[in-house]
């Protein structure tokens, strides 16, 4: 089954790509990555069209209208250097909570996403740096590689 | 793993998926609303499974056909530049640099004739550059091509500047100032075309950045001022470097352009620390020249995605021959590099360092000490200004 892009529109009008600043063809459309700050952002987008799928860089707080423009397939939150408790920390835009679209959060964008979900989230005294092996807790799960389970985090 | 906070309790719906020593939640994800999130970075090339993640992610949860490939880009570049300058006129501002010239390549396709090049020669080029530039130009592009040479306009304007972001601003103004003039003699042109990249684009936007600060200001971008009166066409706007080299490729570029190091745009001014002048020009042109020349020779060159020399404001004591000198200094810089976001230094033989410094000094009036720059990015950047 071919997901339809674009999942705010109508059915009816899926697949139809609104003139934007940014490509052509829906077939080329892929992932908006929102930018929270990271140095590593433009990497995201850079991984992602080394996948085979176009992705462009968006601010955070990217209006819905530009996102809908663009009709992605997907939205990946970039991490950031904010503490999710810092006083202006930038949010979750608002209509990303309403969208129908697979996100994927990452560092600060998963933390951003806990915290707004209903989650909690606590302060390390020494900030959590450098590898670390993590190890799967459950085997089956689309998003994550299966086994090896011990895999090396940057 | 960078941060400061960490999740104790996902949201409601959410289900663990990894977990780490010390992070009970390294990933987790509520798989009826796709929704996922992983608190390290699948980006980065030392995170195992990073790429899988990703394409996880992207092909098996988003459901991305996955067909996409940079040489799609041209001709939807083609079709963007043909609607956004429609009948009218553009002159496109070539550097000798691969962005540039794929530019150019893009726009040609796009207007024919109706697109003239512009190559201005600002006296801040490398050995030999604008002579080679004009030829492989006229030869490759077959567009009309005219050259200025705008040396002392620009060496009078940076007379006594040796703040780096004057520099680059300056540098900048005087440019589009040039194409302006030129554009002018042309008649009726409405649009320059600029080699501007997607990483350009994103660092001069920064003040969206929630807290990214400006590192340095393109002079492609940030520099333009503000009274321009030529509409920009930027066909590479979202391209990074190595889809702008197989766009490069798919437009027939020769080989040794599409490889060409990257060249700032404000060129040796911003090799040079301090003042620019003539006689300093001088010395770091020859110094880059030899070095390149080596690398070259050592077949090294293509290795190393970026290698120049840097003239240093330190003159140091050394003696040659029986006498005493006191004379400057030049850096060698060389990195590797995937996308020169992140680059480290080039471990170059000491043979072939060996043969650079020897020439160097020997060869080049006015520097009796050279160095090697063992910085990596971050925290050091690829050029020192």
């Amino acid at each position: 089954m071919v997901v339809v892009p674009g999942f705010w529109l109508e059915p009816n009008e899926g697949g139809e790509k609104q003139s934007g600043d940014s490509v052509g063809s829906v077939s080329d459309v892929g992932i908006a990555v929102l930018d929270f700050g990271s140095q590593t952002a433009q990497l995201i987008v850079r991984r992602i069209r080394e996948l085979g799928v176009y992705s462009e860089l968006f601010p955070y707080d990217v209006a819905e209208a530009t996102i809908r423009s663009f009709a992605p397939w997907g939205i990946i939150l970039s991490g950031g250097p904010a503490s999710v408790y810092e006083p202006g920390a930038p949010p979750l835009p608002s209509w990303l909570h309403a969208t129908s679209l697979p996100v994927l959060g990452i560092c600060y964008g998963f933390q951003r996403m806990s915290l707004e979900g209903g989650g909690r989230l606590c302060r390390l005294a020494a900030a959590n740096t450098g590898p670390r092996r993590f190890r799967l807790r459950q085997a089956k799960t689309p998003c994550l590689p299966g086994p090896p389970a011990n895999n090396r985090s940057g | 793993m960078s941060h400061g906070d960490h999740i104790e309790a996902i949201p409601p719906g959410f289900v663990p998926l990894a977990q780490t020593e010390t992070t009970p939640f390294a990933a987790g994800g509520d798989p009826a609303r796709r929704w996922y999130g992983v608190q390290f970075h699948p980006e980065v090339r030392h995170t195992s499974y990073g790429r899988e993640i990703l394409r996880n992610f992207v092909l098996a949860v988003c459901g991305c056909p996955g067909t996409w490939q940079p040489s799609h880009f041209v001709s939807q570049a083609v079709e963007r530049v043909q609607s956004q300058i429609g009948q009218q006129q553009a002159i496109c501002a070539l550097s000798g640099g691969v962005d540039s010239a794929v530019a150019a390549l893009v726009v040609h396709q796009a207007i024919g004739e109706r697109l003239t090049c512009v190559f201005v020669d600002n006296g801040l080029l490398r050995q030999g550059e604008a002579e080679e530039v004009i030829a492989t130009f006229r030869e490759h592009l077959h567009v009309p091509l005219v050259a200025v040479d705008a040396t002392d306009e620009f060496l009078s304007a940076l007379e006594g500047v040796t703040d780096p972001e004057d520099k680059r601003k300056i540098i900048g103004e005087r440019f589009v100032r040039v194409f302006e003039r030129e554009a002018r003699r042309l008649g009726d042109v409405q649009f320059l075309v600029q080699g501007t990249l997607y990483p350009d684009v994103i660092e001069s936007r920064a003040p969206d950045r929630a807290r990214g600060a400006t590192i340095k200001t393109h002079h492609n971008v940030g520099g333009l001022p503000a009274d321009m009166r030529l509409k920009l066409v930027e066909p590479l706007r979202y391209l990074f470097k190595d889809e702008v080299r197989a766009a490069g490729v798919e437009l027939g570029l020769p080989d040794e352009w599409v490889w060409r190091h990257p060249f700032p745009g404000p060129g040796l001014a911003v090799r040079i620390l301090g003042a620019v002048t003539p006689q300093r020009l001088e010395i770091v042109r020859q110094a880059d020249a030899l070095f390149i020349h080596e690398l070259k020779t050592a077949n090294l060159y293509r290795a190393c995605r970026q290698a120049f020399a840097v003239l240093l404001p330190v003159q140091s004591v050394g003696v040659m021959g029986d006498g005493r000198t006191y004379a400057a200094t030049i850096a060698l810089r060389a990195v590797t590099t995937e996308d020169y976001m992140t680059a480290d230094w080039s471990r170059l033989p000491y043979e072939v360092l060996a043969r650079v410094s020897t020439r160097i000094v020997n060869e080049v009036r006015g520097v009796n000490r050279v160095v090697y720059d063992i910085s990596s990015k971050p925290p050091a950047t690829i050029e020192w200004e």
